[in-house]
């Protein structure tokens, strides 16, 4: 006892004597270590407009902030940590009933975490401190107030060219409102209370709606408070099971992390604090119990769709824009209900679950007209319903899931993953969704970013550490699609293959080669003799190659060059394309306060088929993945100044100038000219 | 007296059309970074560092040199550069004037640059002012450019570098239409094998041109002497050198050879202040 007081007293004064400096760079190294985590998960992942991945972004910064306590975490919480898997998980209970971690770096001694596991997971675990033991002390105030930390934050973005939206009038079918877009957040969030209002006016949209704002999304919720677990009133997210039943949110897909991203890591209920307006419930929702829990949720809100008659619309849009007239007309002019649950048991065999809901939309759903939709939901009500499984057996890690939609449609996905021996792990999965298999909320594993339907395939993932310096990841991945999916009317098939070898000759140098292989039918119409269109399918590849060395030497500066090359040979009718990217990038730390992240790319593509992709800095929560083709040159600079303890800035200006062109983009959001520049600037208040 | 005008103007004309591809692509001053390829963004003490990597600059002693190359050898198609640089209490500084051409078609490049040393990394920044003029009354036009760029020693043997130029696509105005003048990123690396020889790699992508690869080696030969080889694509072409290193003066002497147009012979001379 007086041991630990002694240890208590010495980690109090430690605490005040410890530098500002010192939490100012385990600050930077946290975001650093965020935004690694995300950038390995996003890598050739285009991201449309308005998904941004911010609700996945938020849910690691979230974890950031709230560490989990490796020392008396359910396996659950553990879980939801990357790099930790089930096998991981139930070791590291093993290792701590035996004897408590003592410093993080503890963990490397529990069988399993390797140093390039314990970098991933690091910055979202903690050992822990003395205030654990008041945890049962619900009606103390100290209790909901522990940690509790209120936070404000507003952003501004703008394109600063004019587009053809603006110079168009509203009855031209223009957008209404000015070319600013807004985004604030307030959020008090503490160990076990949270409360969370976002509110966003997207550019194009007139100012409206709650404080002005066209969306807010808000929520208060419960956590980690002894056998209940999660409780969330507003805005809500529900990841479960192997995501083929319900996952929304975002999820991590195939890329770089070639291991330990296919079998998913539920994070059950979780308040919703995203801009992506399409991607919440809103009602209530509940997770109690011990072993065996119960969930519980029940939604009812307004989505935006286009209208097909009276009584029928299309499945809700995604976008959430609400810019022009037409647009406006059709705002949130339908609702649906969603009511459902979940029981889930640990078992020292394993995890299992069974996940059901119902829902009802307010008008009839009516499915698209075209090929690749004639297997999609169409109606007022549905249904789905799955089991899923996670276990060990042995130092094997399995994971599955079967679903059934209300129309009979089957899915169902089963993996594992293992160590073959000390230096290689191994994944393996196989999917197989039928082509009517409607999981309208489910993001399951697979090839095609929408909802699992209409996919067979197996992949498998190898990560073999060579020595301590060099890591080398793999992963091939082969599908099928019985059905038409967009842009082709026949079944389809593809392959895709990955390999990356990282190296670090010394701990400031990190080097990285990378390739990549996309084979995909493709289908070329084309008149034949008797003059009649015909359509025929043929292999379309996409190789890629990358080269990137990075060397930080001393905090105050990162260096990273990355050279990239695609090539699209020719089939189809089509000529070889040829991409190509070659970028310096700069992160400058004059300071503990300031740090600048500067970039100059050069692209050069034959065609948007051989677009070239480049991960950005961006103001924070806000993840930029661009898609580069044509040929031109892209410049940005990001600021980040920490005024004081409760007050940060963030600015970001970039430029892209292209060389061929003087039209870029289409639509209502065509800029006459080559040069398109945005800008962004954001402001934190913390407490 | 006439005829011969429109000679050389036919001749510049017909050439221009061949050339200019190329021309525009070869943006490298001083022999001893043309003899290694142009593989210049890494290379230490190079004289020409503010028409190169002006990070580079900052290990450079003081003195003034002088560079010419005869284009393919015609007369008309000559690089002539002349630069100096000083070193001051947090930096060296440098200024230069580069000229190509002759009276009927000229490009004039004037320099200034800047380069010191902060957190163990060179930094170089220079602008230039460009001006383009044809002979009787055809014109001209001018351009600012800036380019900066870096350098970090690593461990004695390496040097990682990289520059981007015209950062801010600087071009020539004319009436009607702008000439955009090259604006490239390079990233070089540069390995030092016991001080007796330097390999050095480049890869150059110019918003208008295919990614370049350069790669040259400089070696010792007997003492003050050194001997240089390198190869670059975009435009295909091989070099090769000698320098002569005194305590107050160095030479160099270059031979390029382009697949397609020819031979290049230069030379360069930097006299030291200290």
């Amino acid at each position: 006892m007086k041991r630990r007081t002694l240890i208590a007293c010495s980690m109090i004064v430690v605490g005040f004597m410890t530098p500002v400096q010192l939490i100012a760079q385990q600050q930077d190294s946290t975001r650093a270590k965020i935004r690694s985590q995300i950038e390995r998960s996003f890598n050739e992942v285009e991201l449309g407009e308005d998904d941004n991945g911010e609700q996945l972004l938020l849910f690691l910064e979230e974890l950031a902030a709230n560490p989990v306590n490796v020392n008396s975490a359910s396996i659950d919480r553990l879980l939801q940590v990357p790099g930790f898997n089930l096998k991981l998980a139930q070791a590291l209970i093993r290792y701590r009933s035996a004897q408590p971690l003592e410093q993080i770096t503890d963990l490397m001694k529990v069988p399993g975490i390797g140093r390039v596991t314990f970098e991933r997971m690091s910055a979202f675990v903690t050992i822990g401190g003395s205030t654990e033991r008041f945890r049962a002390l619900y009606l103390n105030p100290d209790y909901w107030t522990q940690n509790l930390k209120p936070e404000y934050l507003i952003r501004y973005q703008q394109v600063l060219e004019e587009q053809e939206g603006y110079k168009r009038t509203e009855d031209e079918g223009g957008y209404i409102g000015s070319a600013a877009k807004v985004y604030q957040r307030i959020r008090v969030a503490g160990k076990h209370l949270q409360f969370n209002m976002t509110q966003e006016k997207d550019a194009g949209e007139p100012w409206g709606g709650g404080l002005g704002f066209d969306y807010t999304s808000a929520h208060l919720a419960l956590k980690d408070n002894g056998r209940l677990k999660d409780f969330v009133i507003g805005d809500f997210a529900l990841n479960m099971g192997q995501g083929l039943v319900m996952w929304n949110g975002g999820a991590f897909g195939k890329g770089r992390e070639v291991v330990g991203t296919v079998g998913k890591n539920e994070r059950g209920v979780r308040g919703y604090s995203s801009a992506q307006e399409s991607g919440a419930f809103r009602g209530v929702a509940f997770t109690y119990g011990g072993d065996v829990e119960l969930t519980g949720f029940y939604s009812r809100r307004n989505f935006t769709a286009s209208i097909v008659g009276e009584d029928s619309t299309r499945f809700p849009s995604s976008a959430g824009f609400h810019r022009t007239q037409s647009e406006r007309d059709r705002r949130y002019n339908t609702g649906h209900t969603l009511w459902g649950g979940r029981v889930r048991a640990v078992h020292p065999y394993g995890i299992f679950g069974a996940t059901y809901y119902g829902t009802r939309f307010d008008d009839y759903i009516v499915k698209g007209s075209v090929l690749s939709a004639q297997y999609d939901f169409e109606g007022k009500t549905h249904s789905v319903v799955g089991l899923d499984y996670k276990g060990i057996f042995g130092q094997v890690l399995f994971f599955g899931e079967v679903a059934r939609s209300e129309n009979g449609g089957f899915g169902w996905v089963s993996g594992l993953e293992t160590s073959l021996g000390s230096a290689t792990d191994l994944s393996l999965l196989y999917r197989d969704y039928a082509k009517d298999f409607q999981s309208i909320y489910g993001a399951g594993f697979g090839e095609q970013s929408s909802a699992p339907q209409n996919e067979e395939g197996f992949y498998i993932g190898l990560r073999h550490v060579l020595n301590k310096k060099t890591v080398i990841g793999l992963y091939a991945d082969q599908y099928q699609f019985e059905a038409p999916i967009s842009g082709i009317d026949q079944p389809s098939q593809g392959f895709d293959v990955l390999a990356d070898i990282e190296w670090n000759p010394t701990q400031s140098m990190n080097t990285l080669v990378l390739f990549r292989m996309e084979t995909k039918d493709k289908e070329q119409i084309f008149t034949n003799n008797e003059g009649r269109e015909e359509s025929r399918v043929y292999d379309s590849k996409r190789i890629s190659a990358r080269i990137q060395l990075a060397y930080q030497q001393i905090r105050s500066l990162r260096w990273r060059t990355r050279f990239e090359q695609v090539w699209v040979p020719a089939a189809g009718g089509e000529e070889q394309q040829r991409g190509v990217l070659l970028y310096q990038d700069l992160r400058i730390q004059p300071n503990t306060k300031l740090k600048i992240d500067v970039r100059v790319t050069l692209f050069d593509t034959d065609s948007f088929d051989a677009r070239v992709y480049q991960f950005e800095n961006d103001l924070l929560y806000v993840l930029s993945n661009k898609a580069l083709s044509d040929t031109g040159k892209r410049m940005y600079a990001v600021v980040n100044y920490e005024w004081s303890e409760n007050v940060e800035f963030w600015l970001k200006y970039s430029v892209t100038q292209f060389q061929n062109t003087q039209v870029i983009s289409s639509g209502l959001n065509q800029i006459i000219g080559d040069t398109r520049s945005d800008i962004g600037v954001q402001m934190r208040l913390k407490f | 007296m006439k005829v011969r005008w429109y000679s050389k103007l036919y001749l510049l004309t017909v050439l221009g059309l061949i050339l200019v591809p190329n021309l525009k692509a070869q943006t490298i001053i001083g022999a001893r970074s043309i003899a290694v390829g142009g593989a210049q963004t890494a290379l230490a003490n190079n004289e020409w560092a503010l028409f190169g990597n002006p990070s580079s600059l900052y290990s450079n002693p003081d003195g003034v040199a002088f560079y010419s190359l005869r284009n393919y050898g015609i007369s008309e198609l000559t690089d002539i550069a002349f630069s100096g640089s000083y070193a001051i209490k947090d930096g060296t500084l440098s200024a230069g004037i580069h000229r190509y051409g002759d009276d009927l078609y000229h490009e004039t490049n004037i320099k200034l640059g800047y380069a010191f040393e902060w957190q163990q990394v060179q930094w170089g920044v220079s602008t230039g002012l460009h001006v383009l003029g044809f002979g009787g009354d055809y014109g001209s036009g001018s351009a600012f450019t800036l380019d900066v760029g870096g350098s970090i020693p690593i461990q004695d043997k390496w040097v990682l570098a990289a520059t981007a130029t015209n950062l801010f696509n600087g071009a020539y105005h004319f009436e009607e239409t702008d000439e955009e003048l090259s604006s490239a990123i390079s990233v070089g690396i540069q390995y030092s094998l016991e001080e007796r020889a330097l390999f050095l790699f480049d890869v150059v992508k110019d918003v208008q041109f295919p990614l370049a690869i350069r790669a040259g080696v400089e070696m010792d030969i007997v003492s003050n002497f050194v001997g240089r080889v390198g190869v670059s694509t975009e435009p295909y072409t091989y070099s090769g050198g000698l320098g002569y290193q005194a305590q107050r003066f160095s030479f160099n002497f270059v031979v390029q050879h382009h697949q397609i147009l020819g031979t290049s012979p230069g030379l360069d001379m930097k006299i030291y202040l200290k």
